[in-house]
């Protein structure tokens, strides 16, 4: 499993998805944005980790799963 | 507007004696600016933070007078459409602004040649019609008692049947219009955001009540007017609050005396866009998770598309023969 930077990303979430460089840069700027507007990304990582879908195995399934987390911090107000 | 607006005033030598240059020191009560070489020498300077303050710089432009508008901005049907450069950066402080991606500080050039650029325009004239920007990279109406140069474009359109200008802003001075020269080919586009907008990401600028003064004002002395609900942020709440925003555009401005609406949800270069995210690190807006798309970032379709949608939903409801145009 790759590891991934975690200056803004956090290091459970990091550790639940397998993550290319333009993941995690998607990934962190997703943090960033969520951080800033007050989004709880912990709200989210229980409710994929509840479904099943968290820890991921594989890129394609992490893949998924980060467009799951952008819909929810990006696209739901 | 005085000389305390800016921490410090230069002249660039060679455009010491230029009557734009005199006039705007006069009008300032500036009788030493700091003589220098090259506007670059203190515009390319890069400020750290956005609480330093600003210098004007008053200069010959050396490069190019007129650019082509950029394919993420509206062209309103024209052809041949530019923009031109006259002066470099706003008085305003919206967060969102691609001049932060930019230009490296919040200095004004003023360049001092316009009738170079009118001279530029008319050779374009000749051969076909032209449409330029005059206000596209600062806020010529915001200016107007220091430059001039909001005169000097309605003149020019008015004395060329083939120069239209348009003269965006969000300024909410009402007085200037009466005294300006009249033509049906000098538009004043006014951008026009909810006030929640306005007081998160609009530093500096007059809110929407004070806005829609100068809108009504433009039009009754007579200058087709367009108002630009563009660029549309996405925000907790935006829904209500663009909502809102229309109902009191609508019930204090005639729509059908309105030339024509323009909409757009907010766009940006990746180049602008990594710079201002640099320099912005703790702003919203900038540091959405944007899409990049041919090499501009954007929202994401479900949003992009909900926003421009609702927007279009609630105009076409006041106004249902509008003519609006939609950047996409």
């Amino acid at each position: 499993m790759e590891t991934c930077n975690k200056t803004e990303i956090p290091d459970v979430l990091a550790s639940d998805l397998v993550l290319s460089e333009s993941m995690k840069n998607r990934l962190r700027q997703i943090c960033i944005y969520a951080a800033l507007t007050g989004i709880d990304l912990d709200e989210m990582r229980d409710k994929l980790t509840a479904e099943g879908k968290l820890p991921c195995s594989d890129k394609n399934s992490s893949k998924k799963v980060l467009s799951e987390i952008y819909d929810y911090v990006a696209c739901s107000f | 507007m005085s000389h305390a607006l800016f921490e410090n005033i230069y002249v660039e030598k060679n455009a010491a004696s230029d009557a734009v240059t005199l006039r705007i020191l006069e009008r300032l009560g500036c009788s030493d600016p700091e003589y220098i070489v090259h506007y670059k020498d203190v515009f390319d300077l890069r400020k750290e933070g956005c609480a330093s303050g600003r210098s004007l710089i008053l200069a010959r432009n050396p490069g190019k007078h007129l650019y082509e508008g950029a394919p993420v901005c509206q062209s309103f049907g024209n052809e041949h459409f530019y923009y031109s450069p006259g002066v470099m950066n706003c008085i305003y402080d919206c967060e969102y602004c691609f001049l932060k991606g930019m230009y490296p500080g919040r200095d004004i050039c003023i360049f001092t040649d316009i009738e170079e650029t009118f001279a530029e325009i008319e050779k374009l004239e000749k051969d076909f019609p032209v449409y330029v920007c005059a206000s596209y990279n600062t806020d010529l109406n915001a200016l107007e008692s220091i430059t001039g140069f909001v005169s000097e474009w309605c003149r020019e359109a008015l004395e060329h049947e083939n120069i239209s200008v348009e003269l965006r802003t969000k300024c909410s001075r009402t007085d200037i219009y009466k005294n300006l020269p009249v033509s049906q080919r000098a538009i004043f586009a006014f951008t026009l955001s909810p006030d929640e907008v306005t007081e998160r990401f609009e530093k500096g600028t007059p809110g929407l009540s004070e806005r829609i003064g100068a809108v009504n004002a433009a039009m009754e002395a007579g200058f087709p007017v367009r108002l630009c609900f563009d660029p549309m942020i996405y925000f907790r709440n935006w829904e209500d609050s663009y909502t809102a925003m229309i109902d009191k555009v609508a019930s204090s401005v005639d729509l059908s005396k309105v030339r024509d609406i323009s909409i757009g949800s907010f766009r940006i270069s990746d180049q602008y866009l990594k710079n201002m995210r640099k320099k912005f690190p703790e702003s919203e807006v900038v540091q959405y998770p944007y899409v990049c798309v041919s090499g501009y970032y954007q929202y994401p379709d479900k949003v992009r598309i909900r926003m421009e949608d609702h927007i279009k939903g609630l105009i076409a409801g006041k106004c249902p023969g509008a003519l609006i145009y939609d950047w996409r």
